[in-house]
């Protein structure tokens, strides 16, 4: 008796191993305290050149973006900044009428904005005015990080030309 | 006799199906560190690329003892013009000859493995074939 119990066990633990699952969450992606951050959408649909809010400023958090997708109605000029007008996260890019720019820089990050600031796109037209249309994937980040100057126990922005 | 087979059995059970395994586990990774060649791991790095000099041009400074993992980067530039990755200025190629046209992006998303890698202690660079202006970023880590 004991025995077709140790088997049954046996027969019954066989099975549950296909079923056996490890799931990747998606829906959160780590900062650089270690905590993790909901994963959140936006969309880019800006007009003329300037400054362009793309993600308002959030008291106490930085903004990390792990993808952007952009689409301009004419040749134009983007940089992505902390702050309006703010530090240079990007140079200053070139991208031609109704190209397709997917940046996808999961899961590390493309940029980080310092905290506190909010997320600048800065545009100018090359073609008169040109509207970019597009989206941003990306999460809002705890205190613990750093200003884009580098240094200090967060996110480190290195390089040289900054 | 009968019990030690017994008591085998329940060992080989719990050993081979133990019960926690038995749940679906929810994994976050740790998407702030890169692992370099060896067990260590380096924090993520971030960088500008805005460069416009015919020849080299550093993007990430030199580091002493520590080679330069590129994880992704993208640019683009403002006229024709090839790029050539390079560890250390008019250093060993770590890509061809791009070409790039104007305003279209050029992308590499390496992670987790990475784009490429310079020499230990060397810069990376970023060689124009002319005085053209290209611009993106970069994320890295240091390794070594």
């Amino acid at each position: 008796m004991k025995h077709m119990l140790l088997i049954a066990l046996l027969l019954l633990a066989i099975p549950a191993q296909a079923s056996d699952l490890v799931v990747q969450d998606t829906n959160h992606a780590y900062c650089d305290d270690g905590s993790t951050s909901i994963v959140k959408y936006v969309d880019i649909n800006e007009e003329n050149g300037g400054d362009h809010t793309v993600i308002p400023a959030v008291s106490g958090k930085a903004l990390k973006v792990l993808n952007f997708f952009l689409h301009p109605s004419g040749s134009i000029l983007v940089r992505w900044e902390s702050g309006a007008s703010g530090t240079a996260l990007t140079g200053r890019q070139r991208v031609n009428t109704s190209t397709y720019y997917f940046d996808d820089c999961v899961p590390y990050g493309c940029f980080q904005t310092a905290v506190g600031d909010l997320l600048n796109l800065e545009t100018s037209s090359k073609d008169g005015l040109a509207t970019i249309r597009g989206h941003l994937t990306y999460v809002e980040c705890g205190s613990s990080a750093t200003t884009p100057s580098g240094g200090g126990g967060g996110f480190e922005q290195g390089g040289k030309g900054v | 006799m009968k019990g030690m087979f017994r008591g085998f059995l329940l060992v080989l059970a719990f050993t081979l199906f133990p019960v926690s395994s038995w749940a679906i586990s929810l994994v976050h990774q740790d998407t702030t560190h890169a692992y370099c060649d060896g067990p260590a791991s380096s924090r993520i790095r971030y960088a500008i690329i805005d460069h416009n000099t015919s020849g080299d041009n550093t993007v990430i400074a030199a580091v002493a003892g520590k080679s330069l993992k590129v994880l992704s980067y993208s640019m683009t530039a403002t006229g024709s013009v090839t790029a050539r990755w390079e560890s250390g200025a008019g250093g060993t190629a770590l890509s061809g000859q791009m070409t790039m046209a104007t305003g279209v992006p050029i992308v590499c998303n390496g992670a987790p493995y990475g784009c490429f890698q310079t020499g230990v202690g060397a810069l990376l660079n970023l060689e124009l074939s002319g005085a053209v202006s290209v611009d993106g970023h970069i994320t890295y880590v240091e390794c070594g």
